[in-house]
């Protein structure tokens, strides 16, 4: 296990190398340039030039790299070009709120999933199962956006429920609904499959009331494909909360990141890469271990 | 000890109705193994989950009684019919590589039916696990393993162990060597025989093979199409076969060798 964990974090060096080359020469490839936009247009080209060669955007693209190479490895992500604050400072304001809906959103998305999935296969094709899978195929269908718009129509606009902004609710839900659509109906399906095996037979053969034939034997074993799918469904949660904390006016990163984004603010967009790299491997990471230490065939593997 | 009446298990499929068990009646006689052979499809294996009430959708019992000690199981409320599953019949399934839960201890699954029926504290469930293992030749101190790091042979072996480990009175097989290799099989029916005395079991032992009922069954009933067609002492049955398919088979049986 320890070597196993210890590989893992091994092959992390030269994943995070290859996140960081790439997104950076995408972003610097990508037309435009920061200093098109806060600057006045009929500015003398040599104070521009001074600018650019301050920020060193007159280099070559891959010395530019190496440079924030050898200062990121110091932790250093440069300054913000809009407010000058260091990028690590401005992430760090910010980073609190996305977490906080982020694992909000994870931990109601799981109490909602592992219920539901086990409730509709166990009573398959009941009104509840019936009803779950309209509601997941309605929530993969529907975009994030326009359900968040719609839910911020309906509950603040209409009914003045909620406030459109700065509460908690409506971004929950919205970010919940979908990812809890697709996950769902993993789980329903993996329980199907696990309760025809024939140990969940031998589990009431032995006279085990259902409850613990279900809990005990099945939900263990079908559990494993929604751990998996839970650590690739991460890069979606961070890809979400960009476009949900933009509709709803969240201070979180993913605001941030989409403001940058449209300033070609190179440091931030960067340091925003490269955090969230890190923190969806990190995620797959525990996901692999949970994974082991659900199922006793990965763990005993590399013995 | 066991008696079976006119039981049926019909399966409601898309293509219709297929009665799988169509009205049998036999008994299990206290001390014996008695065989149920047909082949593939004749309801064999149906018919013995029936006897404990196993059978899933779309499979259903329509008809028929299965009384043990005067009562009948088919009539049994849940609460009273898990307390005849492994306690009063247990049972040994065909595949020893499915019928194991590969998330659980071997341990913890052998300790499950004891702590049910038992009612005893962990630690004297697992002291009666150790021994469950004992008696079937496996060293109890494997007792923490998983079912993956042992061989197939083995996992019968296991399973055979969790039947036991309550000291039912009667056991069912059904095919519970069909899945491994020829020598691991005749080590398996050693030990069902060793058992068998050990433990005073009456064992029902479903299979399509004739040399395992020839060996080890006293008595033997034969299905064909979800009905028994003909029954009586083993070596009876297989020297003056009365009835066309069972002589059919028993000729197939010479010519083969």
């Amino acid at each position: 296990m320890r070597k196993f964990v210890l590989n893992r974090l091994l092959q992390i060096i030269p994943l995070l190398l290859g996140i960081s080359l790439l997104s950076f020469l995408v972003t610097r490839l990508a037309p435009g340039d920061p200093t098109a936009l806060f600057i006045d247009p009929n500015i003398d080209p040599l104070e521009l030039a001074r600018v650019r060669a301050n920020w060193g955007l007159d280099q070559p693209i891959f010395i530019q790299y190496l440079v924030w190479l050898k200062n990121a490895l110091l932790l250093d992500f440069g300054r913000s070009y809009t407010t000058g604050l260091p990028v690590i400072t401005e992430i760090g304001e910010r980073l609190p709120m996305t977490l906080l809906l982020m694992i909000s959103s994870f931990i109601l998305t799981l109490l909602i999933t592992i219920p539901v999935g086990v409730i509709s296969a166990v009573k398959k094709n009941s009104w509840f199962d019936n009803l779950f899978t309209f509601i997941s195929f309605a929530g993969m269908a529907i975009p994030t956006f326009w359900l968040g718009l719609m839910l911020m129509l309906v509950f603040s606009v209409k009914l003045h429920w909620l406030p459109a902004v700065g509460n908690l609710a409506l971004p929950l839900i919205t970010m919940t609904i979908g990812s809890l659509a697709g996950l769902t109906r993993y789980q329903r399906g993996a329980m199907l499959e696990v309760l025809n095996q024939e140990y969940i037979r031998v589990a009431r053969a032995k006279g085990l009331p259902e409850r613990v034939v279900i809990f005990k034997h099945a939900l263990r074993n079908a559990l494993l494909p929604t751990i998996t799918i839970l650590g690739l469904s991460l890069p979606d949660l961070f890809g979400g909360a960009f476009v949900i904390e933009t509709i709803f006016a969240w201070p979180g990163m993913g605001r941030l990141g989409v403001q940058a984004i449209f300033q070609r603010n190179y440091p931030t967009i960067m340091g925003i890469v490269m955090l969230s790299a890190i923190l969806i491997i990190v995620g797959n990471l525990l996901a692999d271990i949970a994974y082991a230490i659900v199922d006793p065939r990965i763990r005993y593997e590399k013995k | 000890m066991l008696e079976v009446r006119n039981l049926s298990v019909n399966y409601y499929v898309d293509e219709g109705t297929v009665n799988a068990v169509a009205g049998v009646t036999f008994n299990l006689k206290e001390g014996e193994i008695l065989g149920i052979l047909g082949e593939s499809g004749s309801g064999k294996s149906t018919l013995g989950f029936a006897l404990l009430r196993l059978v899933d959708r779309p499979g259903e019992i329509v008809s028929g009684e299965i009384i043990l000690n005067g009562l009948d199981i088919l009539l049994m409320p849940e609460r009273e019919l898990r307390r005849v599953r492994g306690a009063q019949i247990a049972m040994v399934f065909q595949d020893p590589f499915t019928a194991l839960n590969p998330v659980l201890t071997i341990g913890e699954q052998i300790m499950e039916p004891i702590v049910l029926h038992q009612g005893v504290k962990r630690g004297e469930a697992r002291a009666k696990a150790a021994e469950a293992l004992r008696a079937v030749k496996i060293d109890p101190a494997r007792i923490d393993d998983y079912p993956h790091q042992f061989s197939g042979g083995m996992r019968q072996r296991v399973v055979i162990a969790m039947a036991l480990a309550c000291r039912p009175k009667i056991l069912i097989a059904d095919e519970p060597t069909t899945a491994l290799d020829v020598t691991i099989q005749a080590e398996i029916l050693a030990l069902l025989r060793e058992i068998k005395n050990q433990f005073n079991l009456s064992i029902i032992y479903i299979t399509h093979n004739f040399g395992i009922i020839r060996q080890l069954c006293d008595r033997v009933v034969v299905m064909h199409r979800g009905a028994i067609v003909e029954e009586g002492k083993t070596h009876l049955v297989f020297d003056q076969p009365k009835e066309p398919y069972t002589k059919k088979l028993v000729d197939c049986l010479r010519e083969l060798g």
